[in-house]
């Protein structure tokens, strides 16, 4: 275990059922805290490697690690614990219908079992932020595609995480709002401490913000590169 | 939160949530059937007392005081309710007025009744088994109850309670299956956000819980609506009854609102939340195998 990085993926295939090969052989280390940017083509395998992070898939050969565990071998009593420290925005955005903004954006904080008043003192700093105060009580479906998008990104970090990782997060934002979004994923990086990986096509993004950037194509690492 | 999101999904999907309430609403009127049933006959029992209790004749040689030490050891039996010593003048005298006549038709030094019991038992359903006890003792020449209307009437309460017992029993199966196949049908369309609840850190428990509720409250709303449905049936039924039939001794409305409310209400939330918990585990099992 000594020596071993946050996130590690060692020799990791990933093969799915109808036969199409998303990785191969793939070896990747990211330290804690660290910013990667995962790039590459659509279908490059950027959805997969965030999938066996969050071990909504499973290797077909190979292990992910994570934070000193092996996430494709836990027992699945345990993965919501795994889960509950990390934050995904996805690339569908997955808010829940059936409830408010509020409830949708402390919704990982009620599978923690936080009081009432600790996830009201936590929205509330991030509903400011979000500047979606005036909606809290609004139901998602509401929202026009950039709030969704940004009360996604709400909800993925109010819990502060260790690992956020966000599928393409910047999809409906206009340039400003994506600017501003990931300049917080950033931040929160930076003064939170939080190990950050994050798959986009937004050139402007890329060329706006340093970090770790790390290229997939065909389902293989073809670059890993750092700009400062 | 979970009960305001149990009435979203309500005014989203009124139709599944519907179908739910009335699976186990038509069943709750088919036990409210039963309830009434049941009161009624129960209070013709109690109407009918004389006729439902048992006698007990002693042999002749008696005395009053080995009777009383008799009726005695009897109190203490638990099919036992009461035990009255109808002596060989009250018995006379019974007679005589039973059968309107005169006391020259029988004076008392030509008296042929024997000392006796009358033990009534605390349910009717009962009888047979207080008069076999009593058989048992072997301090009795004869022990006798009712006639064939008692029989009659034993043996319909017999097969109310049996083939009530068995038709409840099928209509528990029924709306549980129903009630787990709508909150089932509510959870594979629901798939997603049951998916999205895991990936947040969400346990099954967690998962399981709006659904749990959802059961429980279609439960509840059920049994409450079953319960203002037979109220309403019953009040305008059994007026009709009583002023129908004066002289037979329906069961009052009253009489029928706390039982039914309390067996509604309790096992409508009970097949709800059962139901629920059936149906989630088998959703949340068949996820684990994906």
């Amino acid at each position: 275990m000594e020596g071993m990085e946050f996130l590690e993926f060692r020799r990791v295939y990933k093969i799915y059922h109808n036969g199409v090969r998303a990785l191969t052989n793939i070896n990747l280390s990211v330290r804690e805290g660290e910013f990667v940017f995962l790039l590459g083509p659509t279908g490059a395998g950027k959805s997969t490697v965030m999938k066996l992070l969050s071990r909504e898939e499973v290797p077909s050969a190979g292990d992910v690690w994570l934070d000193g565990f092996r996430v494709n071998r836990l027992e699945d009593d345990h993965l919501p614990y795994l889960r509950r420290n990390m934050g995904i925005v996805f690339q569908d955005l997955r808010l829940l219908p059936m409830r408010t903004v509020f409830e949708n954006l402390v919704f990982p904080l009620e599978v923690m079992g936080l009081r009432r008043t600790v996830m009201n003192r936590y929205a509330r700093e991030v509903l400011e932020v979000l500047d979606l105060e005036e909606k809290r009580n609004h139901l998602v479906e509401w929202l026009s595609g950039g709030e969704k998008q940004k009360l996604c990104v709400g909800r993925a970090v109010i819990h502060q995480p260790k690992l956020v990782l966000a599928d393409e997060p910047t999809g409906n934002l206009d340039g400003h709002s994506a600017y501003e979004m990931v300049s917080g994923l950033f931040q929160l990086c930076r003064e939170g401490g939080s190990t950050v990986v994050m798959a986009t096509h937004n050139e402007r993004i890329l060329k706006a913000f340093p970090g770790r950037r790390v290229y997939l194509d065909r389902g293989e690492i073809v670059r890993d590169s750092f700009r400062e | 939160m979970f009960v305001r999101e149990v009435f979203r999904r309500f005014r989203r999907n009124p139709q599944l949530f519907l179908m739910g309430i009335l699976s186990i609403f038509f069943t709750q009127l088919i036990v409210n059937v039963f309830i009434v049933g049941y009161l009624e006959l129960d209070k013709l029992g109690t109407f009918r007392g004389d006729a439902f209790s048992v006698r007990a004749y002693f042999p002749d040689d008696v005395t009053t005081g080995q009777a009383e030490e008799v009726a005695e050891r009897l109190r203490g039996y638990p099919e036992v309710a009461e035990v009255t010593i109808v002596s060989r003048e009250q018995a006379r005298l019974k007679f005589l007025e039973y059968f309107d006549l005169r006391e020259e038709d029988l004076p008392p030094e030509e008296n042929p009744f024997p000392l006796s019991v009358e033990a009534a038992s605390p349910r009717v359903e009962d009888v047979p088994s207080l008069a076999e006890r009593l058989r048992e003792t072997g301090s009795f020449d004869e022990v006798l109850y009712g006639g064939r209307n008692v029989e009659l009437f034993l043996r319909f309460y017999q097969m109310l309670l049996s083939t009530g017992g068995v038709i409840l029993l099928g209509v528990f199966v029924f709306s549980l299956v129903v009630i787990t196949n709508v909150i089932r049908i509510s959870m594979q369309s629901r798939e997603h956000e049951i998916q999205v609840c895991g990936l947040m850190g969400a346990t099954e428990r967690f998962i399981r819980r709006p659904y749990l509720y959802e059961g429980f409250l279609q439960g509840i709303f059920a049994g409450l609506a079953a319960f203002v449905v037979t109220y309403l049936v019953a009040d305008f039924t059994l007026e009709f009854l009583h002023a129908a039939f004066p002289f037979f001794p329906w069961v009052e409305t009253e009489d029928i609102l706390v039982p039914t409310l309390v067996v509604n209400t309790a096992m409508g939330g009970f097949v709800g939340f059962l139901g629920s918990f059936v149906a989630s585990n088998a959703v949340l099992r068949g996820k684990r195998r994906q």
